[in-house]
């Protein structure tokens, strides 16, 4: 499934410098990982100003956050809060910049997204469970939970959609995503990184400074912590 | 970190399911309905039904059968109500064509068929 852009969420206030000094002075790598998850949203945001100026193609929106995702990486460990300028006028170009790059290296990464596809398979498929219908059925909740986390929620439309169009199109996806933002915070990161911005375990890795096993880990926990807050909102409506 | 239990979870819901629809049962008789008639059966249970007959060794027969086991998983796990929504279709079939894509995949749903029987 191809994933579309998902409306960037909007986030808190700027996060004050007592975040960046931890990170910056003290080499805190919780809280490079807490201005990760901060501006995440916001360089997908600027990935999708891109995808649409450029008239994208939907199967490549993949690359365009992954290299988003990479832009902020390197802008959060280059930035000195000190000299007073705003993180967002800093990184802005830098972010746009990484995407814009990333275009012209488009050819040739279908062997990335496969890789991006192989490593949430190998992660869950690294669990044992001794009942065969029990490891199918978490199995295929779990990947369940992963897509619609990258649904595509701006199909192409002929005509204005209704209010009631919007709400149903956008139930399931909305109800995923309310529950993966009350995830443990390093669960959350990981998802975020995985499916929405498209990030190889590898890269996630390297990004949180954790071993691509820890990754595995992380991604399973949360998705399984996903399952079973689908499940109960399931129970609300059968209860 | 508490470590969860898909199975103790599953198993909950589906006493949980079973209790809603005793209740349900229950109302239905005294408006005069049949109680029980109507209670579908568990998940296992649903997906043994769905699987009766299925030859597990043709990859012809399994390829048709699993994009009614996905529907049938996800719709247990995630409500009935998902049906109404369009993406949930998008879904199952981006699960379904993951799973036709790896042969790792193919093996877990063969033995669950399998356990099934």
């Amino acid at each position: 499934m191809a994933a579309m852009p998902y409306p960037a969420q909007e986030h808190a206030a700027e996060p004050g410098a007592e975040l960046w000094t931890r990170w910056r002075v003290a080499g805190d790598m919780q809280a490079r990982e807490a201005l990760l998850g901060h501006y995440v949203g916001w360089a997908r945001k600027l990935a999708r100003a891109v995808f649409m100026r450029v008239r994208g193609r939907s199967a490549d929106w993949p690359d365009y956050v992954q290299n988003a995702s990479i832009g902020l990486i390197e802008a959060i460990d280059a930035f000195d809060h000190r000299r007073g300028v705003p993180f967002e006028a800093y990184a802005r170009q830098r972010v746009r910049g990484a995407v814009f790059n990333g275009l012209r290296a488009l050819a040739g990464t279908h062997e990335v997204r496969q890789q991006v596809r192989a490593d949430g398979i190998d992660s869950l498929l690294e669990e044992t469970e001794d009942d065969p219908v029990e490891r199918l059925v978490r199995l295929v909740a779990s990947l369940g939970a992963g897509y619609a986390l990258s649904v595509p929620v701006e199909p192409e439309h002929s005509s204005v959609p209704t209010p009631y169009d919007e709400a149903v199109r956008h139930q399931l996806s909305d109800r995923v995503h309310r529950h993966l933002a009350r995830l443990p915070e390093r669960e959350r990161l990981v998802l975020q990184l995985h499916y929405l911005q498209h990030m190889a375990f590898v890269e996630i890795a390297l990004a949180l400074a954790l071993t691509k096993g820890r990754i595995s880990q992380l991604h399973r926990q949360g998705l399984e912590r996903l399952r079973s807050l689908m499940q109960a909102d399931a129970w609300q409506f059968v209860l | 970190m508490d470590r969860i239990r898909p199975t103790q979870t599953s198993a909950l819901i589906d006493a949980l399911r079973k209790l809603s629809r005793s209740k349900a049962g229950a109302a239905d008789t005294e408006t005069g309905a049949a109680a029980g008639d109507t209670a579908p059966p568990d998940l296992r249970g649903e997906l043994r039904s769905l699987a009766a007959g299925v030859d597990i060794d043709s990859e012809e027969a399994l390829r048709a059968i699993q994009p009614q086991l996905l529907r049938c998983i996800l719709q247990h796990e995630w409500g009935e109500d998902v049906e109404s929504d369009p993406a949930f279709a998008g879904v199952v079939s981006a699960v379904n064509e993951a799973m036709l894509r790896d042969p790792r995949l193919q093996a877990v749903l063969r033995e669950a068929l399998h356990a099934l029987r």
